[in-house]
């Protein structure tokens, strides 16, 4: 079979559990939850075997495309001149997306089956899985399409399959409010999405990548517009990826089943706006790569800080995945390619990790969350505690584990940014700050929640270690986090390199590079014999066709370190070193020797605490600058229009929400995101009701508004 | 006078306002059935009209007679209609049909 | 003589089964027996349709040029052909039809299909007018069929009423124009009004009143008020039928009508362009549109009984479909045709889904639809999906139905046209994201299972195939609707 056909039974597999499951899931026995684990299980096995057949052609231009029409308007149109609309649907298989595949079915097949021990016996158990493998499904779309119109498709599948993840637990307000809330907030990027979408459809009439990528190679797409082409599909990723301001919804997705919350918003679905940003890195010019740095860096820092002061064992972590996604973002921004989707795959494994460690410390307490009542586990659960340490030392960047070796690379990379723009050293700071908080505040997670006396007798006496399904999830993903797997003779930064774009007629193809680890020699002769010549990557000129043969194609070029990059690069490996043990000492010195006192810090720097335990009053503010207006308008708006119309009813229902605008101060969340759907809606809807008083079931009426409306255009038109 | 297009144009148009008025203004469905005849008639007059005046071919003339066969139809299917209105609502005011409404 | 009749071969068989209908009528009552037959009726015809008359591609005009039968009729009798069938096999299945009913509700829907054949091939006023109140009377008893229900019997009346009202003002333009031109033929008419130094007043209120006949038939403003109290008042697969065959007629009868008399072959610079520039027809029709889309939408918005939404929902469709016919070149044929094609699978589903709730529940409030998702996955999946289509999301059909208009309003440059119709799906979007709230999201409060019989799980499958199948394997279908418009164009 070759790697296309592979790669489509790869997507198609969790539909058709989905489908299977929410038809008939219920009356299978188990609530047929073996369907989506089988089907994520084969998944997974077959995209390591396209891993597998990656590695052996160890060739960083791997990319095999195949491509399907699916309409043409244009095509039987007896009439030349009409406007020739076609689309595509494709598939793209390349190094990057290979991996990501990887790792989607990596973490998703082992929070498959992390689910069957942590959901079981749950009402729904059955949907859970159906919505798990349409997640999958989407996801997997989202990875391999090769053209942005699927990709938005996917991309808003993903959204309301995390919607309903979120919301899974519906009869919780407080999920119910927070799935809207994700859902609204992810909306407002979407929307930048499909405009920057539409800005590339318009100018070029084609939304494949390759195409893309092709009109930028020739020249299109700079300057200001593309820069604003760019930063509008950015908008999409910052929603999606949780970057600063939009990043509000995160924490607040906590409120979803933990094995959604180490799925989707820590290892995969949040990092499909990474995933964006990677796979149209050339798209973006040189200024919107310059936001995107800012905007990531800022975030890692902003998100990081909040992290400190949580007391929700999820929350922290969400606070801390903002922050690593921020630190991704701010790797591709400053042009460090490799290291930012190397940190994405790093960090999928230790924070999914550290996420079903939450998830089995949270089961093991009946469901407590608070870090201050946990304590003393290590004892109880060793496992849980040695892969909780190991995801740990991942993300705070101690050598020999996975966090090391991307963040270490990402660091570097800002610095020598930094070297070559030193008016934007603020870049770096940014990174190392934001890593330093992290060592910081994992370990007083760690520390809070393993170590120390058990603070709540009672939990702890009932805590056990969880069961095998639950912690041989955990220890994979443990294993996964290690350093050695990524190191080996580099074949990460082989595989993936940073795509040059420069405009070279078709004849100047750069050779692949033909080197490769000594195990995979022998096989690499052998597949490159099997593999299909259609398949090789040369062959995706084929696919443009012979006529684009003189138009300048897209190539890549291997980039060389300069002097700069060595330099930074020493520097940020000591420096990222030294500040992730000086962390954990000075976590170490808060939380386990007491030396210093956490409350009487808080207690000093009262003012600093508050804003970082109110998370900056972001939520306040965007109450009160978006939808405390936004209400007011809209109940102007309707007491104005309507007063004359609708009943007083409703006009008393408006005042009371104004009044009740007035005086609310309290959190965001919940009721003002209804409040402030409510009111648009309410706008809407009187419209409608007007609409509908007209009909007022008089058929004399109805004719009656018919002659005068025909009446009104006769006029109208006789008078133009 | 008489032997003049719009004369009958003239009375066609005034029997097509009075038809709509009466559909637009009584309450009794059958007076509304009547409008409706009226304004049928108006354009039937209309088509022998022109047929006579201004064309040399019976187009117009064969239509009016169409018009009166699908006339007759319509009235019988409009009674048993109305009928049946009567025998579940007791009353044919076409203003107390407005349970279906908004 | 006989070569003529070969012509008209799937009205003859419609016209057979009707009779053989009525006569197994009077002594059998067995539905399967009788769905047979329609059936087979229906397949006759289809075969006829396809193979009969010297093929599918072949036109010609007969009976002194007032019938013509050509690709274009053929699509839409094709079109017609469906709701026919099903509507059959829904009202044998209603709770709301009695079983005494069951063959009068066979024999009025054949009827009115047998109507909307011979409306959609008319070339001539005479016939147009003839076919048009065949199909209108056919509809005033469907919708009253229910006979000792008050809201059915209310539903009638309306409906005659408005009918015959407009039918009438329709009839006194059509008149005006026979005045006007001379002649009742279409070609003969679009000759005469070509030479015809019009006055633009006079040819504005007779097109207007003629639009008006037609705008009643597809629920356009300015004449769609009964839809709504006509579709909740009328038993569902009445409703069902109503709001896809007629319409589908009514927009075959609207492009032949002012395709052929308004619009010349004229073309400019690739693009067919009215003749009667100067009436500003187009404009009339775009902002037609935009108001019928506007006025469906948002009075759709504050509805709690499903079958009244989907009525509202049935008039915005009916606005987007507009659209295209504001384009009336190629582009915005093909796609009034391709979206007909479309409308009418997802629409028989989303209604035949609302009847097989209402079975269950006598009614078809939107408080029935709470957890049916759970607890019948596959009416939850289906009635998704052509919610979705409805919506216009991809990858259903309705996706590409809604871009094929769009596309070719925008390329005709009316862009604000195509930025309201995109407001409208936005609006749309809450009122269905309503009905899916209650399929998935709500608890009943009442405990209840919910089992689908074989048939219409069959039923089912097929819409949300045929629902799908347009979305995604489009080619062979656009084909068909270029091949079936490259008739009329020329």
């Amino acid at each position: 079979m070759d790697m296309i056909k592979l790669s489509l039974l790869i997507v198609t597999l969790p539909l058709i559990a989905f489908t299977i499951q929410i038809l008939v899931g219920k009356r299978l026995p188990r609530d047929g939850d073996f369907i989506s684990l089988a089907s994520i299980f084969v998944s997974w096995i077959l995209s390591l075997k396209l891993l597998w057949n990656a590695f052996s052609l160890y060739d960083p231009q791997l990319k095999i495309t195949k491509e399907w029409l699916w309409f043409d308007l244009a095509r039987f149109s007896s009439d030349l001149d009409i406007f020739a609309l076609k689309l595509p649907v494709g598939i793209l298989l390349d190094n990057v997306s290979i991996l990501m595949l990887v790792v989607v079915t990596t973490v998703s097949f082992l929070v498959h089956f992390y689910s069957i021990g942590y959901m079981k016996g749950d009402a729904h158990y059955s949907r859970f899985f159906a919505y798990l493998s349409l997640f999958s499904f989407s996801m997997l779309g989202l990875v391999l399409t090769d053209n942005l119109f699927v990709l938005y498709i996917f991309w808003e599948l993903v959204g309301v399959c995390s919607y309903l993840l979120i919301g899974f637990w519906f009869e919780k307000r407080s999920a119910a409010n927070a799935c809207k809330k994700a859902f609204l907030t992810t909306r407002v990027g979407d929307i930048g999405l499909f405009i920057g979408i539409m800005m590339v459809f318009t100018t070029l009439g084609s939304v494949s990548y390759s195409s893309i990528f092709e009109a930028k190679a020739s020249g299109l797409f700079s300057g200001v517009f593309g820069t604003i082409a760019g930063l509008c599909i950015f908008m999409g990723a910052v929603g999606k990826s949780a970057q600063f301001p939009l990043h509000i919804w995160l924490p607040d997705a906590m409120e979803g089943p933990t094995p959604v919350s180490a799925l989707i918003h820590a290892a995969t679905m949040v990092a499909a706006g990474v995933y964006l940003v990677v796979r149209l890195f050339v798209f973006f010019t040189p200024d919107a790569l310059l936001t995107i740095a800012y905007v990531g860096g800022f975030t890692a820092l902003f998100a990081a800080t909040m992290a400190l002061t949580h007391q929700d064992i999820k929350k922290v972590l969400a606070y801390s995945t903002v922050s690593q996604l921020g630190l991704m973002m701010l790797a591709l921004g400053v042009g460090a390619y490799t290291a930012g989707f190397f940190h994405l795959v790093t960090h999928a494994s230790f924070k999914a990790c550290l996420f079903l460690v939450s998830g089995s410390v949270i089961h093991a307490l009946h469901g407590e969350q608070n870090l201050f009542k946990m304590g003393g586990l290590r004892k109880k659960m060793p496992l849980t505690f040695g892969t909780c340490l190991i995801a740990t030392l991942a993300i705070a960047g101690v050598p020999l584990f996975s966090g090391f070796v991307s963040k270490d690379q990402i660091l570097a990379g800002t610095l020598s940014f930094a070297y070559n723009h030193p008016p934007h050293s603020l870049l770096a700071f940014f990174g190392f700050g934001a890593s330093a908080l992290t060592a910081f505040y994992m370990f007083r997670l760690l520390f809070l929640t393993f170590f120390g006396k058990p603070r709540d007798e009672k939990l702890y006496s009932h805590a056990h270690e969880s069961s095998f399904v639950i912690t041989l999830p955990l220890i994979i993903l443990a294993i996964l986090s290690l350093g050695f797997i990524y190191e080996k003779q580099n074949w990460f930064e082989h595989l993936i390199q940073k795509p040059q774009l420069i405009a070279i007629k078709s004849s100047v193809v750069v050779a692949p590079n033909s080197e490769t680890l000594p195990i995979f020699k022998k096989i690499k002769e052998k597949t490159k014999e099997n593999v299909d010549p259609s398949a090789t990557p040369q062959d995706d000129r084929e696919v443009l066709g012979d006529d684009v043969k003189d138009q300048p194609q897209v190539a890549y070029v291997e980039p060389h370190k300069t002097e700069n990059e060595k330099k930074a690069h020493t520097q940020a490996m000591v420096a990222s070193v030294f500040f992730a043990f000086f962390s954990i000492f000075l976590a170490w010195l808060f939380y386990i020797q007491r030396v210093i006192d956490p409350e009487k810090v808080s207690e000093k720097y009262k003012s600093v605490y508050n804003t970082l335990v109110n998370l900056y009053w972001i939520d306040e503010a965007y109450q009160f600058l978006f939808i405390g207006p936004l209400i007011k308008i809209n109940n102007f708006l309707y007491k104005k229009i309507d007063s004359e119309i609708i009943d007083q009813g409703f006009i008393d229902r408006s005042a009371l929400i104004t009044v009740k605008t007035a005086h609310a101060q309290g959190d965001f969340d919940n009721t003002v995101i209804d409040r402030g759907v409510d009111g648009t809606a309410h706008t809407v809807f009187s419209g409608g009701l007007k609409l509908v008083r007209i009909q007022t079931g008089q058929v004399q009426d109805y004719l009656k508004i018919g002659l005068g409306l025909v009446i009104i255009l006769l006029i109208a038109f006789i008078l133009m | 006078m008489i032997n003049n297009l719009y004369f009958f144009l003239t009375i066609s148009a005034l029997l097509f306002s009075l038809g709509i008025t009466a559909i637009f203004y009584r309450k009794n469905i059958i007076a509304i059935l009547i409008g409706v005849e009226l304004v049928l008639n108006a354009a039937s007059l209309n088509f022998v009209a022109f047929s006579r005046f201004t064309q040399s071919h019976l187009h117009g003339q064969v239509f009016a007679l169409f018009i009166i066969i699908i006339a007759a139809a319509e009235a019988a299917v409009a009674l048993a209609i109305v009928l049946r209105l009567f025998q579940t609502k007791e009353t044919i005011d076409v203003e107390e049909a407005n349970a279906l409404r908004n | 003589m006989l070569e003529t009749l070969s012509f008209i071969l799937p009205e003859l068989s419609l016209t057979l089964t009707l009779c053989t209908l009525l006569l197994v009528g009077l002594k059998f009552k067995n539905k399967f027996l009788l769905y047979s037959l329609v059936k087979m009726g229906v397949l006759a015809t289809f075969i006829f349709l396809v193979w009969g008359g010297g093929g599918y591609l072949n036109s010609v005009s007969i009976f002194s040029n007032s019938l013509s039968i050509d690709p274009l009729s053929r699509f839409f009798k094709i079109l017609i052909l469906f709701p026919t069938l099903f509507c059959s096999w829904f009202a044998l299945n209603s709770y709301e039809l009695h079983e005494k009913s069951h063959i009068e509700a066979l024999l009025l829907i054949l009827g009115s299909t047998l109507g909307m054949f011979f409306l959609v091939s008319s070339s001539d006023l005479l016939m147009i007018y003839l076919s048009l109140e065949t199909v209108s009377i056919f509809s005033y008893v469907l919708a009253g069929i229910r006979k000792k229900h008050a809201l059915s019997n209310e539903a009638s009346v309306k409906y005659m009423i408005f009918g015959t009202f407009v039918s009438g003002g329709m009839l006194y333009g059509l008149s005006l124009l026979y005045g006007m031109t001379g002649s009742l033929n279409l070609l003969d008419i679009a000759t005469q009004l070509k030479d015809y130094n019009t006055h633009d007043f006079s040819l504005l209120f007779i097109s207007l009143l003629i639009f008006g006949g037609f705008a009643y038939k597809i629920s356009a403003v300015p004449f769609h008020m009964w839809t709504p109290d006509v579709y909740e008042g009328a038993p569902t697969p009445i409703t069902t039928f109503f709001s896809t065959a007629p319409k589908v007629a009514g927009f075959a009868v609207l492009i032949r009508f002012f395709y052929v008399v308004f619009s010349t072959q004229m073309t400019e610079g690739g693009v067919t362009i009215w003749a009667t520039t100067d009436l500003h027809w187009p404009e009339i029709v775009a902002l037609l549109s935009a108001i019928t889309m506007t006025v469906g939408n948002f009075a759709a918005l504050s509805q709690t009984n499903v079958k009244r939404l989907l009525a509202y929902s049935t008039i915005a469709h009916s606005g987007y479909i507009l659209m295209g016919f504001v384009v009336l070149g190629v582009e915005g044929l093909e796609a009034v045709l391709f979206y007909t094609l479309v409308y009418i699978f997802m629409k028989l589903g989303a209604f035949f889904v609302t009847q097989c709730v209402g079975n269950k529940f006598k009614n078809e409030e939107l408080s029935s639809f709470k957890e049916i998702g759970w607890k019948s996955p596959l009416l939850g999946i289906s009635m998704t999906l052509f919610l979705f289509a409805l919506i216009g999301l991809p990858p259903t059909s309705g996706f590409i139905g809604k871009f094929y208009l769009f596309n070719a309003a925008l390329h005709k440059g009316l862009l604000w046209l195509v930025i309201v119709a995109i407001f409208n799906s936005v609006v749309s979007l809450y009122y269905y994201a309503k009905i899916l709230k209650a399929l998935y999201l709500e608890k009943s409060e009442k405990e209840f299972s919910f089992t689908l019989n074989f048939f219409d799980s069959y039923v089912l499958v097929f819409l949300s195939v045929a629902v799908m199948l347009l979305g995604i394997y489009v080619e062979p279908f656009i084909h068909w609707v270029k091949a079936s418009v490259y008739f009329i164009v020329g």
